[in-house]
C-alpha cells in the first residue's frame, strides 16, 4: 500500500486519501484519481489475518467518466 | 387379453423397456445441460462476431431438441412403468386363483375355464359327477352360480367357480389396463420435423395429462409429498423413493415437484424448466390464436358494445392478453439469464458489477409459475445452493412481478458477484425470490395511488409463511443449518416480508440486509430470527429514498421503529444510493459502496462492512 502510494503519482494519479476506512476492521484505504484520463480508484487493504479464515486480499475498484466516441472516429483511435 | 397371453406375460418386461427410454431420457437431459452449461457459456466467454450469434441459436435449437426428447421419453418410461404395474396387478390376482385351483386339484383350461373332478358324497352308489366352470365377471351372473351351488351335491363345483370367476376377473382387469395404455402409448409419438415447435410442448402437457390420468393407481403406490408438510417431511418422502419413482413422479408432477421446498435444487430446476417449456408455448400460442378485439364502444353511448362484452367473457378480453404478454416477457428474462451463465459479469452501468473476470455460474429455477400468489412465482438462484458456502436470498419490494422480473434477477446476479469477488476461493449461490403478492405502489402519488398499496402489512403478513417455508427448503437441501451461511437481503416491503416471516416460522438464516426499509414489523433487530449483531440495514437521506420515513409514519415499524433508526439497534451500513432503488447500482462516479457493503456480509466478511 505504501508502494502505491508513493507510485501512484508518478503515473498522474492524484491522491485523495490514505487511510482506515470506516469498517469495524478499520483497513487501510487509498483512493486516486487520475485529472487527465479521468478515472478513480479506491484500493483497499483487507488483511484478514485472524479474523477471517479466507485469504487477505487487496480490492481495486475503479471507475471512470463516461465517454463517447466521437463521429467519424472509432474507440481504437487515441 | 386371454388366458394364454396373461399367464405367460412378463410385466418385467415393460419395466425393461421402461428403463431403456428413461436411459434415453437421461442421456438427453445430460446433453442438454452440456450444451447450456459448457458449450455454450464457453462459447460466449470466449468468441464474438455473427458466427458465434449463427452457433449459438443452432446449439439453443439443439438443446431444446434434447429437452423435448428428455420430457417425451420419460413420459414414455413412466407410462410404461405404469403400464407393467397395472399388468403385474393383473397377473398376480391371475397366478393367486390358478394356483390356488391347481392345488386343489382343479385343471384350468386354455380359455380360463376351471374343470373339477367329481366329489362329494355318494349318492346311489355314485360320486356326483364333475364339471367344467366357466368364469364370469357379471355379479349377477355370479350370484346365480352360488346360488346353484347350494343345490350342487359336488362341493367342487361352487369352488372351481369361484376360482374360474377369479381368473375372468383378473383377464378383464389386464384387459383393460392394456385397452387404456395403448393409446396413450401410441399418442407419445413426436412428429417427424427436427423442429420442437410450440405445438409440441403444448402436446407434451396433454400427453402428461394423459399418462397421468392413467397412472393413477401406479402414482398412488408411491404415496405424495405429505399433506402440509415441513420441508424436512417433504424431503424424507423425497429420499424414500427410488430412483424410478422419484424420476416417473416428477415427469407426471413437474409443477408441484418443482414448488416442493426441501427437496434439491437441480430436481425442482429441472421440474420447473419443464413447466416454463411448456408454459411458454402455450401461451405464445394462446396469444398467436388470440380472437382480435372487436369494437370496444358504439358511439354516441358511452357504454362497451356487446361484442366487445362477450369477447372478453368468452377469451378473457384485454386483461389476458396482458397477463399473456407480461408472462411471456418474463419467461424471456429467464431464459435470458439461462444464456448468461458462462458469461463476464460486465455490463452497462447499474446493470452488471464492474468489470472482472467472474463468469456467470449455472442457473438453478427452484420456482416458476405465471400466477403464482397473483404477481406470479419466480426464484432462480445463480450457483447451486445445495453445496454453496454463502448463500443469498433476495427479496423484492414493491411491483416485482414476473412481466418485470429482469431488473431483479439483474441484483441477484450482480450480489453473486460482488460476494464472490469478496471470497473468491468459495461457493456463493445468491437466489432472486419473488413468491408473493407484491404491492404496487409505495411512494404516494408518484406511484400511481394516493394511499400507497405498501402502507398496509396485510401482503406481506400472508407472503411471510411462504418465505420461511422456502428458507427451511433450501436450509434442508443444503444438510441443516451449518451447512452454508445463509443472508437474507430485502429491499423495501421485501424487508417487511423478512420480518413477517421472522415471526411466522422463522428464518434459517444468520445474516439479515435490508435497503430502503419501511419497518420490518418487529420492534428492535433482536427481535429477528438471526444471532444478535447480525441485522444490517442502509437507507439514503430522506431526500433521496423516502420509504423508510414513510413507512414508519403508517406503522409498517413497530412502535414506529424502522431498521435505519438508531434504536432499532441495528448495524447501519454506508450507502452512496441516491434512490430507493440505487442500492445494487454501480455509480459511474466512484465505487458501488452499497453493493460491496452487502457483498461483505453476504460472503461472511461482516468486518469489512463500512459503516455510518
Amino acid at each position: 500500500m505504501k508502494r502505491l502510494k508513493g507510485e501512484l503519482p508518478k503515473r498522474g494519479w492524484k491522491i485523495v486519501s490514505y487511510g482506515p476506512d470506516s469498517s469495524k476492521a478499520r483497513s487501510l484505504e487509498l483512493t486516486a484519481d487520475h485529472p487527465e484520463k479521468k478515472f478513480s480508484v479506491v484500493i483497499t487493504l483487507q488483511d484478514r489475518r485472524g479474523r477471517s479464515e479466507d485469504p487477505s486480499m487487496i480490492e481495486v475498484d475503479v471507475n471512470s467518466s463516461c465517454f463517447q466516441v466521437p463521429d467519424g472516429q472509432s474507440v481504437r483511435d487515441g | 387379453m386371454d388366458y394364454k397371453t396373461l399367464k405367460s406375460l412378463k410385466p418385467s418386461e415393460f419395466e425393461d423397456a421402461a428403463d431403456g427410454y428413461r436411459a434415453a431420457s437421461d442421456m438427453a437431459s445430460a446433453a442438454k445441460d452440456r450444451i447450456e452449461n459448457q458449450l455454450a457459456p464457453g462459447m460466449r466467454s470466449s468468441l464474438e462476431g455473427k458466427s458465434l450469434e449463427a452457433a449459438l441459436k443452432q446449439l439453443k435449437s439443439l438443446a431444446q431438441n434434447f429437452h423435448y426428447t428428455q420430457t417425451e421419453c420419460g413420459l414414455v418410461a413412466t407410462a410404461l412403468n405404469a403400464l407393467a404395474h397395472d399388468l403385474g396387478s393383473a397377473k398376480r390376482k391371475l397366478d393367486s386363483a390358478v394356483s390356488g385351483a391347481q392345488a386343489e386339484k382343479f385343471t384350468v383350461n386354455p380359455d380360463g375355464s376351471v374343470t373339477y373332478p367329481a366329489g362329494g358324497e355318494k349318492a346311489d352308489g355314485k360320486l356326483p359327477e364333475g364339471g367344467t366352470a366357466q368364469g364370469t365377471t357379471s355379479e349377477a351372473a355370479a350370484d346365480v352360480y352360488r346360488q346353484s351351488a347350494n343345490f350342487n351335491p359336488n362341493p367342487n363345483f361352487g369352488r372351481a367357480q369361484e376360482y374360474a370367476n377369479r381368473i375372468a376377473g383378473a383377464l378383464q382387469e389386464a384387459t383393460e389396463a392394456d385397452e387404456k395404455w395403448a393409446p396413450k402409448l401410441r399418442k407419445l409419438k413426436a412428429d417427424d420435423d427436427l423442429t420442437v415447435s410450440h405445438r409440441d410442448w403444448s402436446d407434451v402437457q396433454s400427453d402428461t395429462r394423459a399418462v397421468g390420468k392413467g397412472a393413477k393407481e401406479y402414482l398412488e403406490t408411491m404415496g405424495g409429498p405429505p399433506k402440509d408438510g415441513t420441508p424436512q417431511d417433504n424431503a424424507k418422502w423425497w429420499k424414500g423413493l427410488s430412483d424410478q419413482e422419484r424420476a416417473d413422479y416428477a415427469a407426471l408432477r413437474p409443477a408441484s415437484v418443482g414448488a416442493l421446498d426441501g427437496l434439491p435444487a437441480d430436481v425442482r430446476d429441472e421440474a420447473n424448466r419443464t413447466v416454463l417449456a411448456e408454459k411458454r408455448a402455450q401461451f405464445q400460442l394462446e396469444l398467436n390464436s388470440f380472437p382480435p378485439m372487436p369494437m370496444k364502444y358504439q358511439p354516441p353511448t358511452s357504454g362497451l358494445t356487446r361484442a366487445y362484452m362477450e369477447w372478453t367473457e368468452k377469451t378473457g378480453g384485454e386483461d389476458r392478453i396482458e397477463f399473456l404478454r407480461n408472462s411471456l416477457k418474463g419467461m424471456d428474462a429467464i431464459q435470458s439469464r439461462f444464456d448468461r451463465t458462462g458469461v463476464e459479469e460486465s455490463g452497462p452501468p447499474g446493470r452488471g458489477g464492474a468489470a472482472g473476470n467472474k463468469s456467470l455460474p449455472p442457473a438453478y429455477l427452484l420456482g416458476f409459475d405465471p400466477e403464482g400468489a397473483g404477481d406470479g412465482r419466480v426464484i432462480i438462484a445463480s450457483g447451486n445452493p445445495d453445496t454453496a458456502d454463502h448463500t443469498a436470498v433476495y427479496v423484492p419490494g414493491t411491483k416485482a412481478s414476473l412481466g418485470n422480473i429482469d431488473g431483479d434477477l439483474g441484483r441477484g446476479e450482480t450480489l453473486w458477484d460482488a460476494a464472490s469477488r469478496k471470497v473468491p476461493g468459495r461457493d456463493v449461490s445468491t437466489i432472486t425470490w419473488l413468491d408473493y403478492d407484491t404491492p404496487r405502489s409505495a411512494i404516494p402519488i408518484m406511484d400511481g395511488d394516493i394511499d400507497p398499496e405498501a402502507a398496509y402489512p396485510g401482503r406481506a403478513e400472508k407472503a411471510g409463511p411462504t418465505l420461511s417455508q422456502f428458507m427451511h427448503g433450501v436450509q434442508e437441501a443444503q444438510g441443516g443449518p451449518e451447512a452454508s451461511h445463509t443472508t437474507l437481503v430485502g429491499h423495501s416491503y421485501g424487508s417487511t416480508v423478512i420480518g413477517e416471516a421472522s415471526k411466522h416460522g422463522g428464518l434459517a438464516a444468520d445474516d439479515v440486509v435490508v435497503a430502503g426499509s419501511p419497518g420490518m414489523q418487529v420492534k428492535h433487530a433482536d427481535d429477528l430470527d438471526v444471532p444478535k449483531g447480525h441485522v444490517w440495514a442502509m437507507g439514503a437521506p430522506l431526500l433521496d429514498d423516502p420509504v423508510p420515513m414513510g413507512g414508519k409514519l403508517v406503522g409498517l415499524g413497530a412502535d414506529g421503529n424502522v431498521p435505519t433508526d438508531d434504536d432499532f439497534g441495528a448495524n447501519i451500513m454506508k450507502t452512496d444510493s441516491s434512490s430507493h432503488s440505487g442500492y445494487w447500482d454501480t455509480s459511474d462516479r466512484g465505487p458501488s459502496l452499497s453493493l460491496m457493503n452487502q457483498a461483505a456480509v453476504i460472503a461472511g466478511q461482516h468486518d469489512e462492512v463500512k459503516l455510518d
